[in-house]
C-alpha cells in the first residue's frame, strides 16, 4: 500500500485570536512507495515531525489529503482513524517511547493489544519480532534499563507488530552510536524489502546509502535530492 | 503478562505505588469525612428518636429542688447517675386533684456506689410494676415476664456477672435481660420494680450511715410521669399541677425533648459544615494532585495515540484510574470509619453528651454504599479536566519534547 500526501499544508497561528500565521508544512506532495525506503533529511525546525504527524493520521493538515491506499484517512472519526493507524500505520516516534509500567515484551505486544487481539500467537509474534532485533534476552526487562540503541529498536518492533503495510520513523538513529545507527538502519532496509512503504525522517549522512529514495525538507517545503 | 489493553489503568496504578498511595489517601479521607459525618448525624438523631419513644409520659414531675436543669434533665433524659425526691403525698395530690391525667406512675432515682458489675457509677431506676406505661413496655422488648423482687434488667451495656447477677449495696440481684441499645447513659442503668427498690434504698442507708438525711423509701418518690387524657390539653395540666401542687415542678416531656433537640442540630450543624469543608479542600488537592500526575505522563499517552489509541480511549483510562483509585480509597475510607465507630462509639457518646445511637447494619451499609459512589463522583470530576485535556493532546509534539 503507498501513501500519498496531496497537496498538505499545516499553518500555524503565532499569536492566539490575532492572524500571524506560519507554515510548518507548506503545500507537500508526496508517495512513500510499497517495497522503498524514502529518506528525508532536515535539520531540526524544518518540519520534519509535523510532516510525519500529518501522514501519520495525528494531525489535521490545514490544506490537501493524506491517502492510504485509496483511504482518505482524514475523512475518518477519531475512532476509526486511530484503528486504521492500529491496523496498517506504524510509527516509531523520536527519543524514547516506551511504556515504563511495561515490560519490554509487553511493549512490543502493545498495538496487538490495543487492536483487541491477544493470543499465543501474538505473543510469538512478538517474541519472534524481538529474536531479529536481538533484544529477546531483555523480554522481560523494564524499558529503563535498555540503552538507547535497545529502546530504538523495541520501538521499531513495536510498530512492526501488526505487519503495518506503513512505516514512519522519525529520527530512529538519534543519539546512537554508529554500530547501532548501523543495525537500525539495516532493520528498516529489510522491512521495505519485505514490501513495507518506509519513511525515514534523519540526520543520518549514512543513511542515503540504505535508501531509495531520498529527499531533503527546508521550512516546510520537500524537494528530491 | 498483560492480556489486555484495559488492564494499562491497573498496571499504572501498581506499578506507581507511592503516586497511587497519595491519591488514595485523599480520597479515603474524603469517604472518612463523609461517612463519619453521616453517621454521627444519623446516630444522633436515632438517639432522640430513640429518647423520644423511650420515655412514654406526656409531663414529668419532679421535686422543685431538682429544678435546676442539670439536674432533672441529665438523670431522666440522658440517664446519668444522679438522685432526687420529693415527698409522696405530691404523687398522691396530683393523682386525685388535678384533671385530665390518663395514666399516672412514680419512679425511683439511687445512684449506686461502684457496684460489681461496673467500672462507673449504676444509675437504678424503680418502677411501679402495678402502675408503669413507661418502662414496662420499653423492657417488654427483652423480658415480658413481670420484675419479682431482686430481678433487675439492666442497660446494654452493664455486664453482669457468669451467674447473671449484681451485688448492690451487699444485696444480690438476678439479671433478668439485658435491654437493647439506647445511646444514652440508660444503657448503664439497671431497673427493678418499687419493692426491690425500697430494699436496696435501706441498704443504701445502712451503707451510709453518716448521710445528712436517710432517704426513708416509704414516704419518698422521685418523680412522676403523667400520660395526659385524650381531649385535654397538655400544657393546661403542666399549668394546673404547677398551680396547685406545691414544692414540686411539671416539665412537658417535648419541651425537654426539644432542648436535646435544639443542641443535636447545633452539633449536627458544625459537622456538616466541618464535612463540606473537608470535601472542598480534598476535591481541590485531588483535582490539583491528579492535574500534576497526568501532565507528568503526557508522553505516556502521546505514545498510545500513536499506537492507535483513540482520544475518547485515552480518557478512559484516565477516568478509569481515578475511579479505581478513589474506589479502593474509599472503601478503605468506609472500614476505618467503621472500625473507629464501633471502637469509640462509647466514647463518642460520652464526650458529645447527647443520645447517641448507631443506624442499623442496613442503613449503614446504604450509606456506606451512597458515601462510596459520592466519593468516586468526586473522583471522577476531578479527573474530568485532565482526561480531556490528555485526550486532545498533540502527540508529535509532545514526543518531539515540546510544549503545545
Amino acid at each position: 500500500m503507498n501513501l500519498t500526501a496531496s497537496n498538505i499544508s499545516k499553518k500555524y497561528n503565532r499569536s492566539k485570536g490575532g492572524a500571524n500565521w506560519f507554515y510548518a508544512v507548506k503545500s507537500i506532495d508526496l508517495c512513500i512507495e510499497a517495497g522503498k525506503l524514502t529518506a528525508v533529511y532536515g535539520r531540526s525546525g524544518s518540519g520534519k515531525t509535523t510532516l510525519l504527524n500529518l501522514l501519520g493520521g495525528l494531525l489535521q493538515p490545514s490544506e490537501g489529503k493524506v491517502l492510504c491506499g485509496e483511504t482518505d484517512i482524514y475523512a475518518m472519526p477519531d475512532k476509526e482513524l486511530s484503528a486504521f493507524r492500529n491496523q496498517h500505520i506504524g510509527i516509531v516516534p523520536q527519543g524514547a517511547a516506551a511504556l515504563g509500567n511495561l515490560t519490554v515484551l509487553e511493549n512490543v505486544l502493545l498495538p496487538s493489544l490495543i487492536g483487541g487481539r491477544s493470543s499465543d500467537e501474538q505473543e510469538k509474534r512478538a517474541e519472534a519480532l524481538l529474536q531479529s532485533f536481538g533484544i529477546a534476552s531483555l523480554r522481560d526487562v523494564m524499558p529503563r534499563e535498555l540503552s538507547g540503541g535497545e529502546q530504538r529498536r523495541m520501538a521499531i518492533a513495536r510498530a512492526l507488530m501488526n505487519r503495518p503495510e506503513i512505516l514512519l520513523c522519525d529520527e530512529p538513529t538519534g543519539d546512537l552510536d554508529d554500530e547501532n545507527t548501523r543495525v537500525v538502519l539495516r532493520l528498516l532496509r529489510d522491512e521495505a524489502a519485505k514490501g513495507t512503504a518506509v519513511l525515514l525522517f534523519t540526520h543520518e549522512a549514512d543513511a542515503r546509502n540504505y535508501a531509495d529514495i531520498v529527499m531533503k525538507m527546508d521550512g516546510g517545503s520537500l524537494e528530491k535530492i | 503478562m498483560m492480556r489486555s489493553v484495559y488492564g494499562l489503568p491497573v498496571r499504572s496504578i501498581l506499578k506507581k505505588p507511592l503516586r497511587s498511595a497519595a491519591l488514595m489517601i485523599i480520597a479515603a479521607f474524603l469517604a472518612f469525612s463523609a461517612f463519619g459525618g453521616s453517621l454521627m448525624v444519623m446516630s444522633l438523631s436515632n438517639g432522640l428518636e430513640s429518647l423520644s419513644a423511650r420515655l412514654g409520659a406526656d409531663i414529668v414531675v419532679v421535686p422543685y429542688s431538682a429544678a435546676s436543669k442539670v439536674s432533672y434533665d441529665s438523670v431522666i433524659i440522658q440517664g446519668k447517675p444522679g438522685q432526687f425526691y420529693m415527698d409522696a403525698k405530691y404523687y398522691e395530690e396530683i393523682k386525685n386533684e388535678i384533671e385530665g391525667i390518663d395514666k399516672i406512675t412514680a419512679q425511683f432515682y439511687l445512684a449506686s456506689a461502684k457496684a460489681s458489675c461496673c467500672s462507673a457509677r449504676l444509675q437504678i431506676i424503680g418502677f411501679d410494676p402495678e402502675t408503669d406505661f413507661s418502662v414496662q413496655p420499653w423492657i417488654a422488648k427483652s423480658y415480658s415476664t413481670e420484675l419479682s423482687e431482686y430481678d433487675a434488667v439492666v442497660g446494654s451495656d452493664v455486664t453482669p456477672n457468669a451467674d447473671m447477677t449484681i451485688e448492690i449495696y451487699g444485696k444480690t440481684l438476678h439479671v433478668r435481660a439485658v435491654l437493647e441499645k439506647t445511646g444514652t447513659e440508660l444503657d448503664s442503668a439497671m431497673y427493678v420494680n418499687t419493692a426491690t427498690m425500697k430494699e436496696l434504698i435501706l441498704a443504701h442507708n445502712a451503707k451510709n450511715p453518716n448521710q445528712e438525711r436517710a432517704i426513708d423509701p416509704e414516704k419518698v418518690v422521685s418523680s412522676v410521669l403523667i400520660k395526659v387524657m385524650d381531649g385535654y390539653d397538655i400544657d393546661s395540666v403542666v399549668g394546673n399541677i404547677n398551680l396547685y401542687v406545691r414544692q414540686v415542678k411539671a416539665i412537658r416531656t417535648q419541651n425537654m425533648i426539644f432542648d436535646v433537640a435544639d443542641s443535636l442540630s447545633g452539633v449536627s450543624g458544625m459537622i456538616s459544615v466541618l464535612m463540606a469543608a473537608v470535601w472542598v479542600l480534598s476535591v481541590i488537592i485531588m483535582a490539583i494532585a491528579f492535574t500534576m500526575m497526568m501532565n507528568e505522563r503526557r508522553r505516556e499517552f502521546a505514545v498510545l495515540r500513536v499506537l492507535g489509541v483513540s482520544r475518547a480511549r485515552i480518557a478512559g483510562f484516565v477516568l478509569t484510574e481515578n475511579a479505581l483509585v478513589t474506589l479502593v480509597g474509599g472503601v478503605c475510607g468506609i472500614i476505618i470509619t467503621v472500625l473507629l465507630t464501633l471502637l469509640f462509639n462509647g466514647l463518642i457518646e460520652q464526650s458529645i453528651g447527647l443520645p447517641f445511637l448507631l443506624p442499623q447494619p442496613s442503613v449503614m451499609l446504604l450509606t456506606a454504599l451512597i458515601t462510596l459512589l459520592v466519593t468516586m463522583a468526586a473522583g471522577a470530576l476531578t479527573s474530568a479536566v485532565s482526561a480531556y485535556k490528555i485526550s486532545k493532546i498533540d502527540a508529535g509534539l509532545v514526543l518531539r519534547g515540546e510544549n503545545e
